[in-house]
């Protein structure tokens, strides 16, 4: 019974909660999106408060939804009250239940375009993660605000701007059509790519992973490639590439709370279950004729993924696929990368060379590091593992630098 | 058997702001804490009472007068309650100890009252 309760509860307060946000939003419009995620979270609330009492009704999420869309309704009432658009209401009250009480993991179609709106390129890149975890994902303010190390009034007021934004734009909750499918969904996938990110190696505060950021990523991405809409060799790329890198998650960092290098890492401990779901995926991807940047780093997280250890890796592999990266992405992190995968083929005097001048990187410092290290040149290498500790953004990853610095 | 009030008491509105995943985390607690006692045949009824609406009534020179509970600024309030049915007080006293209800607030705190029945009114009648 417990265990049931658990999922019952992790997937109406997931699941079906997202799926009825979507829903209700749809019909109240872009501007309404926090009118639809108040009456969720009510009828959520209301339904977790009371079931103690009662027992859970035997259609849990009929009757969410039913709290949820009368909530929803006394809102909008009263704010049509105020506005005059009593009318537009109508299909709201006479909708049908057929997106509501699904509880597999695909995306609605309905949440798929609540998550094309939220990412709409209308929006600022930050606004886009911020406004998906809050509105497709469910998390509150306060772990996104903990997530992104920021306060939850900034993110409350990022999130109220997103919105006005929406509506200012005239931004319909809805799949875009076929001639903007395209770039929209790139758009969707760069924002989930984000959001992986953000969880993979918080940019700042306590804690280097925020697991919650991936899981949603990952669990978005293969939703995306699931959908008829959005299907596709990118969809499936971006789900491969974000389940391996997640299956790494348990061993990011140490028991000791210090941040372990991928040479450190036990690789027993990473999740197999979601290595062999990334492969699934990498292989589904294979299909296009077209090579995106996702496929390069899917492909650069599958040799991680399947190789024994560091030095079992096909590093030359990997620096070549960076090469094509580079020429796709010219960030300085994909040369950070690729300089170190040039150093583990070629050696370290290859690597130094490769490194791009990144200011204010402690991982750029401290790959500089490691390479002088390795040539001998001590004296030099200490001022860079230095200079990685002073930059570190996370206490584990600052605790790292400074075991580099003591050995 | 006898039959047991569980009065539950709480602060208004402590618990509103508390984050989401404790809040799902002690609901999976309550309901599978009152689902077992279900389940052995010790839970007779419970009922969550609402926080709005509530009235005070009381005889003001003889005369009954309603007033609106000032229940946002009350210090406690009753925010529902079980009725158990128990061997005695101590297995109230046990069941209660993990009851999820003390974990969603450090204010909350639980009121066991024995239920007066018949049988005992009877006894004590026969008694006297």
């Amino acid at each position: 019974m417990g265990v049931e309760i658990n999922r019952l509860v992790d997937s109406l307060a997931r699941d079906s909660a997202s799926r009825l946000v979507a829903a209700l939003a749809r019909r109240l419009g872009a501007g309404r999106i926090a009118v639809a995620e108040d009456a969720v979270q009510h009828a959520l609330l209301q339904a977790l408060s009371t079931w103690p009492f009662k027992g859970v009704p035997a259609k849990p999420e009929a009757w969410l939804s039913v709290v949820a869309r009368n909530r929803a309704l006394d809102l909008a009432r009263s704010e049509a009250r105020r506005l005059l658009l009593a009318d537009e209401l109508m299909p709201l009250a006479n909708a049908s239940a057929e997106n509501e009480g699904r509880f597999d993991r695909e995306l609605s179609d309905d949440e798929l375009a609540l998550l094309f709106a939220v990412c709409h390129p209308a929006l600022s890149p930050e606004m886009r993660v911020t406004f998906a975890l809050k509105t497709v994902c469910g998390l509150t303010v306060t772990q996104i605000a903990s997530g992104l190390l920021s306060e939850p009034t900034a993110i409350a007021q990022r999130l109220a701007r997103a919105r006005r934004q929406l509506a200012a734009s005239n931004v319909a909750i809805e799949t875009p059509p076929p001639d903007l499918l395209a770039d929209r969904a790139e758009s969707v996938r760069t924002a989930l790519y984000l959001m992986f990110n953000e969880g993979y190696s918080a940019s700042s505060g306590a804690a280097l992973v925020q697991p919650e950021f991936c899981v949603e990523a990952v669990r978005l991405a293969r939703a995306l490639a699931q959908h008829p809409m959005t299907a596709g060799p990118a969809s499936d790329a971006l789900a491969a590439l974000l389940a391996m890198t997640a299956a790494r998650l348990p061993t990011r960092v140490g028991l000791d709370g210090v941040a372990q290098l991928l040479e450190d890492q036990p690789r027993d401990q990473w999740d197999h279950g979601l290595i062999a779901l990334g492969l699934a995926h990498l292989e589904r991807s294979a299909r296009g004729g077209k090579l995106t940047v996702w496929h390069l780093r899917a492909e650069i997280a599958a040799l991680h993924a399947t190789a024994s250890s560091t030095a079992q890796t096909d590093w030359r592999r990997i620096a070549e696929i960076y090469d094509h990266l580079s020429d796709l992405d010219a960030s300085p992190v994909v040369a950070l990368a690729r300089a170190v995968a040039v150093g583990r083929a070629e050696g370290p005097a290859a690597g130094l060379a490769a490194l791009p001048t990144i200011d204010g990187s402690p991982y750029g410092e401290a790959a500089r590091g490691v390479f002088l290290t390795e040539l001998g040149r001590c004296e030099e290498a200490r001022r860079h593992f230095e200079a990685a500790t002073a930059l570190a953004r996370t206490e584990p990853e600052r605790r790292l630098m400074e075991r580099r610095l003591r050995a | 058997m006898s039959q047991y009030m569980l009065l539950l008491h709480q602060v208004p509105n402590y618990n509103v702001d508390l984050p989401r995943e404790r809040m799902l985390e002690v609901t999976k607690r309550y309901m599978a804490w009152a689902d077992t006692l279900r389940q052995k045949g010790k839970l007779v009824g419970g009922e969550k009472l609402a926080a709005g609406g509530v009235r005070h009534v009381r005889a003001k020179d003889g005369k009954p007068v309603v007033s609106d509970g000032p229940y946002a600024e009350a210090k406690d309030v009753i925010g529902g309650y079980f009725v158990l049915e128990a061997r005695d007080t101590a297995e109230v006293e046990a069941i209660v100890q993990d009851c999820p209800h003390l974990a969603l607030a450090p204010t909350n705190w639980i009121e066991i009252r024995p239920i007066e029945s018949m049988e005992d009114v009877r006894k004590a009648a026969a008694a006297s």
